[in-house]
């Protein structure tokens, strides 16, 4: 099926009328080429990185194994195995998993989608660096001989500073929540780029299923993410400063750790399936030839998917004590969510139904996915029956389980991924005969090491010990594990050298290698990096398919919008949120090196707080500050209109809610929601399970909360004017309320003491963080004074002016939801 | 490690057979569900192997069917049986007698019927065959986690509360527990047995407990009692009848009558005991016990064989 | 390529089938929280709730997030967003029903 087709040109040819076109989405050569922002390096950067995190993590199991191989073995010490287990998991879900699967969302999703880079390209490229600095502080700890010790879950208190003294947790809380920025950062820009840059024509239901399951993660990790950064603040400034928020004596309790890590943790596992999921959507469907069958039922099933996942988390907690009926709650509600992963499994299982498949090697681990996937729902539901439940957790069967979840789930479809879309990476096909070799190698190991896990755990092996005694019952079964593992890791091994390798041995891959009918494959690989000379208008969701002209002719000749623009400016054309239809121009920047500036800054500060630095730690983050202002200071270009050549006259970065700055705002939002939520989430708990603690730190300060309430709904109020009558006096106004807010905030609860109650200690966190959006409303309110006092707007430029809105009320209602949590034990006393 | 393991001690640590009520009605759901799970996966199989012969478009009642419909069936059924099954094992007998367990890193304080006169043991559950015993757990550090496989599933132990749970001892024997939450440095290295004795050895254990510990009536181990006396061992061991009180460490009074040392690690016999005083912290890392490692031979010699002889 | 192609409807009417696919999900979300928020009332320390009134607290909750979340159901059509309302109503109305398992099945909070 793969011929290797003589030389040929690697990129569209140039045209003379072009030219400056060309040069404008030229990715600047050597050692510049770091301050490329185009979703293509960045997306490769983070696919390469992730798997150079994902061969560290996996070989740090083969030592797992290795020391497992035979009882009572000293090939580790305790301390270096615990060690060991605890970077494993680390790298593994927070620095392979989803980086990765992000890597491919951003690298694949504007060529699906029919855009020329994602919205916002210097914010991803911020996150990558965000993603890189975090995880170097994490393996640094290493070479400071401080390696997280107490598992990648870092129960309270033995995470606590008491039972773990040195570094080695705050290499850990402050790497990973650094490392989280580029999470959310992808979260958002995902969004936007998704909902706003979309083909013509592409209606959310044209969309490539690939899209739709990319989506409802980044929407998941916007809502998901804010638990577990809350979390690590809350148990980083417990170590720093103790603040007893862990503290039982203190009316603190341990369990909130654990709900905040698994309110996070849980919905993580989805977020690191269904991107996985969704390449398998997109891949099946082309070596059946068919279109995905069901649709519609795969989109029910992963928005359905996005929600009930949030409502498992207490199901890793079911041997702490908790009520009964509780976990009878969570039992069902952990339940009850395979019904939308069977529906999606039957949409793959009818989709192979349509027509005989081509046994390619993504093929394969398509089947290799289906397998082991469906082995470990099984026994995920098993595990939902909490009698099981108290034999299997923390056992082997958890491990067992959990691997056939994500290696099933997600490495295997990477894999296969990886096979599928190299060609687009390096133009070149990756080998079908080392692919099988991987597959068959890794499959059967996988069943070795990981199903005999299932006996050892029921057999009574606990997780994470680094030694067990021999005649147990546990020795043959281990010394199959290991040898298991080895064969896994030879598959890896196998498939490393051939992503290696096929650079100068693989064949050149021809236009569309696989027969897909998704618009990445439009260009014969490699395609050029701004992805689309014109872009194309869309009937359907597999227009390589249905629309026949756009293959038949060459892939820079096709008709589409944008085609001759001469601007030498890098736009791509804005869509209609729901239609698809186009909206709007938007203009994207240029190579910089103010995201790389920025995120070095942000490194800086992230370090120095971990070395106890606290002025460069300062200095950090001012110049970060500095960074982002010098990131949106460029003239706004609202006003502007382009005529194109089919779809009439557009106006460049509009100024309406429907705009992609909106939409952005609107995810951020959903992130601060979220991280107050987790914070409100705290304090409730806390009130509700430590009732003698309630008041004993002191009573917040009423009045100054009704100040602060005052000034934020008056900030909103102005705020809101400010849309319609865009005047730096009026910014001046929103920042002083907002600065008046955020110290009335700080005057309402100085009279409680932090220190002696957990709960007083919460709602300090709570208006911290409050007073940080003000912050932010205030920082970007002078912001846009300065520019206006400085002329760099003109009349009707007010997209700053439409965002501000949202996030002005959003904070508002915080505020509102503080002064009642604030106000409520007190009212509580006059009844 | 030194010293063979004494695995061979135990009658298991697998919940594979059952000599508990708790571990027994979830044997008997982990089969059910096991026979289920593997029937099912064999379903979908066979819909993977006929649609990948099939050469055209099925119906979406395959979706409905497979996806929808059989599973709740399923997942109804399950949520019914296994909600029931927990409702009766998980149920907390305030009657019962109560034995109080509390973790610490890395061992196991046992204090037998708290409500009247603590009686104190460690690393060893002593279970009354056939007759309910509520087990309280709690924590003197850090979170542990409860668990013997054959008896019942497991319970965490978390600073700040007390969880409770009932079980039933079935079988007589020696089972073999483990922490199950990991507790730090050598969370490996923390075990415990549970003794189920019918009810006339179950009351003369108790009775055990109640009296003092064996007096040292040879000159060996009478030296080997005040070396215990003279090396500060007391600031953290008691033994009833020679030096009563302490509590950081496990109780001695009967470490001899145990089968395993070191929390359920090591064959109790006189050569590890004299091993596990001078190098504890190369046999255990991370106890808080330091290795009195400059002991003379003889010194040594008599304490190991004075603990041992506290049976 | 000569002809242009047809251009479709400017609004592909896609938006009410969205929105019958986001509600049921987001009244599943309110009707979790609703349940967890009742027992967590009554069953921990503060037992700011009796059990009763949590359990009449889910046993007024669940029809009204039944009724809810199925609005719509019966609406007909065949576009990719209509049966996706379809298919999530369905999925969100038995995920409602087994959110009530614990006050069906028990009788109280131990």
């Amino acid at each position: 099926m793969i011929d290797a087709t003589a030389d040929r040109p690697r990129q569209g040819p140039v045209l003379e009328e072009l030219r400056t076109y060309e040069e404008a989405w030229a990715t600047p050569p050597g050692w510049r080429r770091l301050s490329s922002v185009s979703h293509r390096v960045v997306g490769q950067r983070f696919i390469v990185t992730g798997l150079v995190f994902f061969l560290i993590a996996g070989f740090l199991a083969l030592l797992v194994r290795t020391q497992l191989i035979v009882p009572e073995n000293t090939f580790l010490d305790a301390e270096t195995y615990n060690q060991v287990f605890t970077m494993h998991g680390t790298l593994m879900m927070f620095l392979f998993a989803i980086p990765i699967l992000e890597g491919f969302g951003v690298y694949l999703l504007p060529l699906m989608l029919g855009a020329r880079d994602l919205v916002f390209p210097r914010l991803g490229a911020f996150g990558y660096w965000c993603y890189l600095f975090g995880g170097l502080i994490v393996l640094a700890s290493f070479v400071f001989d401080a390696a997280p010790d107490g598992g990648w879950f870092m129960y309270t208190p033995l995470s606590t500073k008491e039972f773990t003294p040195g570094l080695s947790a705050d290499f850990w809380l402050i790497g990973i929540t650094f490392a989280e920025i580029a999470s959310v950062t992808a979260a958002v820009e995902l969004i936007a780029a998704i909902l706003c840059t979309r083909a013509p024509g592409m209606s959310l239901t044209k969309m490539p299923i690939f899209a739709w399951y990319m989506l409802v993660t980044a929407f998941m990790i916007t809502v998901g993410f804010p638990p577990l950064i809350v979390g690590s603040i809350l148990l980083e400034v417990e170590r720093l400063i103790g603040l007893p928020f862990f503290d039982p004596a203190l009316g603190g309790d341990p369990l909130l750790w654990q709900h905040l890590f698994w309110l996070f943790g849980h919905p993580e596992v989805y977020i690191i399936f269904l991107p996985a999921a969704g390449m398998v959507a997109t891949m099946l469907p082309t070596f059946v030839g068919k279109p995905l069958f069901g649709y519609g039922y795969a989109v029910a099933a992963v928005v359905t998917m996005g929600f009930i996942s949030f409502g498992l988390w207490a199901h890793h907690m079911f041997a702490t004590g908790l009520p009964t009926i509780t976990l009878t709650l969570f039992s069902a509600a952990s339940t009850i969510v395979t019904i939308p992963t069977g529906v999606q499994i039957f949409c793959f299982i009818l989709t192979l139904a349509q027509k005989r498949p081509r046994l390619t090697v993504p093929m394969h681990f398509i089947l290799g996915f289906l397998f082991i996937f469906v082995i470990g729902g099984l026994t995920g539901v098993m595990l939902a029956a909490v009698p099981f439940n108290w034999q299997a957790h923390d056992s082997y069967f958890v491990v067992a389980h959990l691997h056939y979840v994500l290696i099933g789930g997600m490495v295997f479809p990477l894999i296969g991924a990886f096979y599928y879309w190299t060609p687009h990476f390096t133009g070149r096909m990756m080998s079908e005969r080392l692919g099988k070799w991987a597959f068959w190698l890794m499959f059967s190991g996988f069943h070795i090491t990981f199903f005999l896990m299932h006996i050892t755990g029921l057999r009574g092996m606990p997780r994470r010990i680094s030694t067990y005694p021999a005649g147990i019952g546990w020795d043959r079964l281990n010394l199959l594990s290991t040898i298991g593992s080895y064969i896994l890791a030879a598959g890896v091994v196998v498939f490393v050298w051939d992503f290696i390798a096929h650079r100068w041995r693989g064949p050149l891959a021809p236009r569309n290698p696989w027969k897909a009918g998704t618009l990445e494959w439009l260009y014969p690989p490699i395609a050029p990096g701004h992805n689309f000379h014109a872009i194309p208008r869309v009937h359907s969701r597999e227009p390589l398919w249905d629309q026949p002209d756009l293959l038949e002719n060459e892939a820079h000749e096709t008709r589409g919008l944008l085609r001759d623009a001469p601007h030498g400016r890098r736009e791509t054309v804005g869509c209609h949120p729901l239609s698809g239809e186009p909206l709007q121009i938007v203009r994207l920047p240029h190579p910089t090196w103010i995201p790389l500036l920025t995120a070095f800054a942000v490194a800086v500060s992230f370090s120095a707080v971990l070395a106890s630095l606290y002025d460069i730690a300062a200095a950090g983050a001012v110049a970060a500050l500095f960074g982002f202002a010098a990131w949106a200071w460029e003239p706004s270009e609202t006003g502007q209109t382009i005529t194109t050549n089919d779809e009439g006259t557009l106006p460049v970065d509009v100024a309406s809610r429907l705009g992609h700055t909106h939409i952005a705002i609107i995810g951020t939002l959903m992130i601060m929601v979220a991280l107050f939520a987790s914070v409100l989430f705290a304090v409730m708990f806390l009130w509700n399970v430590q009732p003698e603690f309630t008041r004993l730190a002191g009573d917040p300060d009423l009045f100054w909360t009704s100040i602060a309430v005052a000034c934020g709904l008056g900030m909103s109020l102005v705020a809101w004017l400010a849309r319609s009558a865009p005047m730096a006096v009026l910014d001046l106004a929103v920042a002083l309320l907002a600065g008046v807010a955020g110290w009335a905030l700080y005057q309402a609860v100085l009279p409680t003491d932090p220190m002696a109650t957990a709960l007083a200690a919460t709602l300090w966190v709570m208006a911290g963080f409050i007073g940080t959006q003000q912050f932010v409303l205030l920082y970007w309110s002078l912001f846009l004074a300065l520019r206006k006092v400085s002329g760099q707007v003109a009349a009707g430029q007010i997209v700053p002016e439409i965002n501000r809105v949202p996030y002005a009320l959003v904070t508002a209602g915080m505020l509102i939801a503080a002064a009642v949590v604030l106000a409520a034990p007190q009212l509580e006393v006059l009844k | 490690m030194n010293g063979p393991s004494t695995l061979d001690t135990y009658g298991s640590q697998t919940s594979f057979s059952s000599a508990g009520t708790g571990a027994d009605a979830t044997l008997v759901l982990t089969t059910a569900m096991s026979v289920a799970a593997a029937v099912i996966f064999l379903l979908v199989m066979g819909a993977v192997w006929l649609a990948w012969r099939r050469d055209r478009p099925g119906s979406v009642w395959w979706i409905w069917g497979g996806g929808v419909i059989l599973p709740v069936i399923a997942l109804g059924t399950l949520v019914v049986a296994s909600t029931f099954t927990l409702a009766a094992i998980g149920r907390v007998d305030d009657g019962a007698p109560v034995i109080e367990v509390t973790g610490h890193q890395y061992w196991w304080d046992i204090v037998h019927d708290p409500e009247g006169r603590a009686l104190r043991d460690a690393n060893e559950i002593v279970l009354p065959l056939n007759i309910p015993v509520t087990l309280s757990l709690k924590t003197e550090d850090v979170i542990h986690s409860f668990w013997v496989p054959s008896i019942a599933g497991k319970m965490d132990m978390v600073p700040g509360r007390i969880n409770r749970m009932t079980v039933t001892a079935t079988e007589a024997g020696r089972f073999r527990g483990q922490c199950a939450e990991f507790c730090g440095l050598s969370h490996p290295l923390m075990a415990f047995e549970v003794v189920v004795l019918p009810q006339a050895e179950y009351d003369a254990y108790l009775e055990d407990l109640r009296s003092e510990a064996r007096d040292a009536d040879t000159a060996q181990l009478a030296r080997g009692r005040d070396v215990f006396l003279n090396e500060g061992c007391i600031a953290c061991h008691a033994i009833r009848g020679v030096a009563e009180g302490a509590r950081l460490g496990p109780d001695l009074s009967r470490i001899g009558a145990r089968a395993t040392l070191g929390a359920g690690m090591w064959r109790m016999n006189v050569g590890n005991l004299a091993g596990w005083i001078a190098d504890v912290q190369d046999m255990k890392p991370g106890a808080q016990m330091p290795s009195y490692n400059h002991l003379s031979g003889p010194d040594l010699r008599a304490v190991a064989h004075y603990l041992a002889s506290l049976k | 390529m000569t002809d242009r192609p047809p251009r479709p409807q400017t609004r592909p009417h896609i938006a009410p089938g969205l929105r019958d696919v986001a509600r049921p999900v987001v009244i599943w979300t309110l009707h979790f929280i609703l349940v967890y928020a009742a027992l967590s009332a009554a069953c921990a320390e503060r037992a700011v709730a009796s059990y009763p009134a949590a359990v009449i607290a889910v046993s007024i909750g669940t029809p009204v997030a039944l009724v809810l979340a199925g609005w719509g159901l019966l609406r007909r059509g065949d576009q990719p967003m209509r049966i996706a309302a379809r298919v999530t109503i369905i999925i969100s109305l038995l995920a409602i029903l087994f959110n009530t398992a614990p006050v069906l099945l028990l009788d109280g909070c131990r």
